[in-house]
């Protein structure tokens, strides 16, 4: 079961909804974030802008985790043969949207999960960002050598 | 990698044949939970919350495709990586799956074998991907 998602722009009160530009995300309780739309199976779904979904992201998700410093947000492009391909390959495959399943052009940022981790030096989350705003996330949970690069 | 935690139970259940964990005779699959991981106490899959099965999860969760190999002493299990993709709202209509945990899915009560946290909970919106890396392995066995 899906909700309806609609295709073309339309208005919230005063606020015109671009399918193409806006991103649906569902919060458990009334948010600051974006132009509410409809409850739908218990959750309140909001449209954000690219920029309200990336410090929701950040609020939520990222100030939670550990920067890896010298991997710090950067264009995949320029690190092409530092990340292994199937980084890339598994977006593009199963990314749903035009600009997602380019990943190539994309922004890379890496984290550590925990103290622990950092504390190891070993990174386990890679997070490619779309230029849509859209995240795509890897959670590394088995053994073997960590992709790494130096951003300057 | 995220720190493997071991469901103190899958010993056992290894030791007394409740799980064949070697070859790819049992599925093993790799779920998302929002409680956390009571290693000690949790040993089936009920035990734990699943975000809901829609919008691109699927309630139990994904095949890993496992395999395991012995070398001398030790078993080596490897496993397929995995990649959500949330479709008509967020995945599993959840905005609090944190952990991920992974279970014998041919036995008879889905026994636990590991869980990992991934230090925050995650809200995987329309469109975006949430992937499971298991790099060279997963597990050994020794």
């Amino acid at each position: 079961m899906q909700m309806e998602l609609p295709t073309e722009p339309f208005l919230i009160g005063n606020n015109w909804i671009d399918p193409d530009y806006h991103i649906p995300l569902g919060f458990n309780e009334p948010t600051e974030y974006g132009v509410f739309w409809q409850e739908w199976n218990g959750l309140h779904y909001y449209w954000l802008t690219p920029e309200e979904r990336h410090q929701q992201w950040w609020e939520q998700e990222a100030s939670n985790h550990f920067p890896v410093p010298d991997m710090p947000r950067y264009p995949v492009a320029k690190l092409l043969r530092q990340i292994p391909p199937k980084f890339l390959e598994q977006v593009t495959a199963n990314a749903t949207r035009a600009c997602c399943k380019e990943p190539v052009k994309h922004d890379i940022e890496v984290f550590y999960s925990s103290e622990r981790d950092r504390d190891l030096g070993i990174p386990d989350i890679y997070v490619l960002h779309c230029t849509c705003g859209r995240k795509h996330r890897r959670f590394m949970v088995g053994g073997g050598a960590r992709p790494g690069w130096t951003v300057r | 990698m995220a720190s493997y935690v071991k469901y103190q139970h899958f010993i056992e259940a290894v030791i007394n044949k409740e799980v064949d964990a070697f070859g790819t005779t049992d599925q093993f699959k790799i779920a998302i939970h929002t409680d956390a991981p009571d290693a000690a106490n949790d040993d089936e899959l009920a035990d734990l919350t699943q975000i809901s099965g829609v919008n691109g999860y699927t309630t139990k969760g994904e095949d890993i495709q496992n395999d395991s190999t012995r070398s001398s002493g030790t078993v080596t299990m490897t496993a397929v990586d995995v990649v959500w993709t949330a479709s008509g709202g967020n995945l599993g209509n959840s905005t609090t799956g944190r952990y991920f945990s992974i279970h014998d899915e041919d036995s008879t009560t889905d026994i636990l074998q590991s869980s990992f946290d991934y230090g925050a909970t995650f809200t995987v919106a329309t469109g975006e991907t949430m992937t499971a890396d298991f790099g060279a392995s997963l597990a050994t066995f020794a």
